[in-house]
């Protein structure tokens, strides 16, 4: 009898066994890879960054909607290590606030021009109460656990925001994305001379979309497999323009829309390759390793 | 009266947001001349709170006390700087 019990133990821990061993081999990647959602906030830009070591990073929080602060509740984040304001506008911005207000941010960088608005202010307000670390956003890399946050150079001080966008160069294992902010041709072109960008896998398109977001220069300098644009649908701005489009098709680029398919989420493997998923039932496209490699 | 700061400009619009965090999407034409990105405006409400754009006021001096403020606080930021490359 106890030889019956556990031979049907060993039986039951061996299945268990298998069934678990099953279950994390299909498991979908994004619980061990890096993984970069970009946020169906409307007109604005919010996209987290999930190291493989579980580190975040929330690059832009929309506008004031609260619609990022619910997409990282959503996903039972209680912590960020960094949060990045890419520039001070509203549509960037304005969700920011709401989110340091309710979990812990550990650091937080923006680009050092001052806006006008109580909300801006409200924001910066919030650090200094909050004792969180400000990171100028000097050219420098940030460790996300295995995953780099490399910061573009700036050019000169610009009184305008756009082009005084904090520019992220993110990489993995030969896998990398860009954030653009809004950075206009001044800026674009500095970093074309300037940042030694690589072709990347992945392109934050800059400024929704919109004609002083995107040139044919800027798409041969950086050559993106992925062009993300995070717009709202029916903007009074008319983003993403035709122009912009016709350019990034006609480079051979994948393009996605938050306005059109919801948030979408590219999750990079150990060998660098990646899959994106748009919204919730769409199918998953996958580049492989050796395609998502700079190129 | 209230402030309305010009938050940006976006082709034929100005997006202003309000102190009470209010934000609106104004053709620039009715603005006044010279209105740029980050000026703040004076203007005046009607009884149900609605602004009146055409009569609205620049006010450069309410601009640089909003930037001063800003910028005291953000060189105290600065301070919490390390430096260099960071690891998180």
């Amino acid at each position: 009898m106890t030889r019956m019990i556990s031979f049907r133990t060993k039986w039951i821990r061996a299945l268990t066994c298998w069934v678990l061993f099953v279950s994390l081999s299909a498991a979908p990647a994004f619980a061990q890879d890096l993984v970069i959602r970009f946020f169906n906030v409307g007109q604005g830009d919010a996209a987290l960054i999930t190291s493989p070591e579980g580190k975040s990073a929330l690059i832009d929080g929309g506008p004031n909607t609260g619609l990022a602060s619910y997409d990282l509740d959503s996903l039972h984040i209680d912590t960020l290590d960094l949060m990045v304001a890419s520039h001070n506008h509203a549509d960037h911005l304005g969700g920011l606030w709401d989110i340091l207000r309710t979990i812990t941010v550990r650091a937080y960088m923006e680009n050092g021009v001052a806006a006008t608005s109580n909300a801006y202010f409200d924001v910066i307000s919030m650090l200094h109460a909050k004792h969180v670390q400000y990171l100028a956003a000097t050219p420098r890399t940030i460790q996300l656990g295995s995953v780099a946050l490399r910061i573009l150079p700036m050019p000169a001080p610009d009184k305008t925001q756009n082009n005084s966008s904090v520019g992220v160069l993110v990489t993995y294992r030969g896998f990398t994305a860009l954030f653009t902010g809004d950075a206009e041709g001044k800026e674009r072109t500095y970093w074309e001379a300037h940042a030694e960008l690589p072709h990347v896998a992945v392109l934050k398109v800059a400024h929704h979309g919109s004609v002083n977001g995107t040139d044919p220069a800027w798409i041969e300098a950086t050559r993106p497999m992925v062009a993300v644009i995070s717009v709202g649908a029916k903007n009074m701005y008319h983003h993403p323009s035709e122009k912009t489009l016709s350019t990034l098709e006609n480079a051979g680029a994948q393009v996605y829309r938050t306005d059109r398919d919801g948030d979408i989420t590219v999750a990079v493997d150990s060998l660098g390759g990646f899959t994106v998923r748009a919204g919730k039932s769409e199918p998953v496209r996958s580049w492989p390793a050796a395609s998502a490699s700079p190129h | 009266m209230a402030y309305f700061a010009v938050d940006r400009l976006e082709g034929r619009y100005a997006v202003l947001v309000g102190d009470d965090g209010s934000q609106h999407e104004v053709p620039r034409k009715q603005l006044p001349k010279g209105t740029t990105e980050s000026s703040v405006l004076e203007v005046s409400l009607d009884e149900s709170g609605k602004p009146d754009w055409a009569g609205a006021r620049l006010d450069a001096a309410e601009k640089e006390r909003r930037i001063k403020r800003a910028l005291a606080l953000l060189e105290e930021l600065k301070k919490r700087d390390p430096g260099g490359d960071i690891v998180l």
